[in-house]
């Protein structure tokens, strides 16, 4: 019967959509690596100078620590220039120490100085080169602390 | 047809044409066959991720053991040395941020180093070694942790973000210097 022939042309048709199925499936499966995505960000982090100044990071300071080490003898090429470490102290840790005594830091605030400007408040080379303590008041969303801050060359 | 048939044979030739015609109609039929198959594909928007956020612990000093970042941004530490609140390289202390884009909610894998190698700006000899963990998140904010290294995550409506943190041993001798690395991640549809 010469109709028979049509059924044999429908099987290759489905056999044609199959295989075009088929290789498209194969298609995204061969390219989803294209759909990974990478990036980088940036860590970082600076390691201060700490060798000369240990005593006066992390604890209660004396206004004896605090002048010795402003009046520290001249040395060269012990840390890097400008660098100022900051150590801030709540009021009721430095009080905690030996001899706090606010109105001899306040002493030391205006005597040091802070090192914002080149000029001011570098004394001569040394371990330590210039002292910057300042007491801050709670307010502006901080509590009371003390910021003593040391540059040295 | 010739025209000077008979009636009765000129009936017998049209019946024969309408019985072909009909035959032929009906052979027709049996013939055609067709089926329909369904193509389906899902095509998905690339996967993008971008680095919104650098990782930067600030100051640090020999002393203050183990620092850790969490994806918070906070800084906890290990040592009894306290950390300096003053940074001198002029960037606030942060998590590393990553903004990533998809298809819908679709699910991806996180692939990141397990350690990355800080090396100085100042002497390519000095190294340090950053262990990062991360968290997946639906918003742009950090629940802040301190411990964690999902492998998948989830977008929703096309966007997620991944904060990582890191911790970093800090040897007492560390060397002042700068130390810069790179935290690379990766993302894919699972």
């Amino acid at each position: 019967m010469p109709g028979m022939t049509a059924r044999p042309e429908s099987r290759f048709m489905n056999a044609q959509i199959r295989r075009a199925v088929g290789g498209l499936l194969l298609g995204f499966v061969a390219s989803a690596p294209a759909f990974a995505a990478s990036a980088k960000a940036q860590a970082s982090v600076t390691i201060a100078e700490a060798v000369h100044v240990n005593g006066l990071i992390g604890v209660p300071v004396t206004n004896a620590d605090l002048i010795a080490a402003w009046r520290a003898a001249p040395a060269t090429n012990t840390g890097m220039m400008p660098l100022r470490l900051p150590s801030l102290l709540m009021p009721a840790q430095a009080a905690a120490g030996p001899a706090f005594d606010p109105a001899a830091a306040a002493t030391l605030a205006q005597a040091g100085t802070d090192v914002d400007r080149a000029d001011d408040g570098v004394l001569q080379p040394g371990l330590v080169a210039a002292i910057s303590a300042i007491r801050y008041e709670s307010g502006e969303g901080h509590a009371a602390q003390l910021s003593i801050t040391v540059a040295f060359n | 047809m010739k025209a000077n048939l008979k009636p009765a044979v000129r009936a017998k030739y049209v019946a024969a044409a309408v019985v072909g015609l009909l035959g032929a109609c009906i052979a027709t039929g049996a013939q055609a066959a067709s089926a329909t198959a369904t193509a389906t594909a899902t095509v998905l928007t690339p996967m993008t991720i971008s680095a919104t956020t650098n990782m930067n612990f600030g100051d640090l000093v020999g002393g203050n053991g183990t620092v850790t970042l969490s994806t918070g941004g906070a800084l906890t530490k290990t040592g009894t040395t306290p950390i300096p609140t003053v940074n001198t390289n002029g960037s606030a202390v942060s998590a590393a941020m990553f903004t990533i884009g998809g298809t819908g909610t679709s699910t991806f894998a996180i692939t990141a180093p397990s350690t990355v190698t800080l090396t100085g700006t100042g002497s390519s000899s000095n190294t340090m070694t950053l262990t990062p963990f991360w968290e997946v998140t639906a918003t742009a904010t950090a629940t802040g942790v301190t411990s964690g290294t999902p492998a998948t995550g989830a977008l929703t409506s096309g966007a997620a973000f991944i904060f990582v943190g890191g911790s970093l041993p800090v040897a007492a001798n560390q060397a002042a210097d700068t130390y810069v690395g790179n935290v690379q991640v990766s993302v894919d549809y699972n």
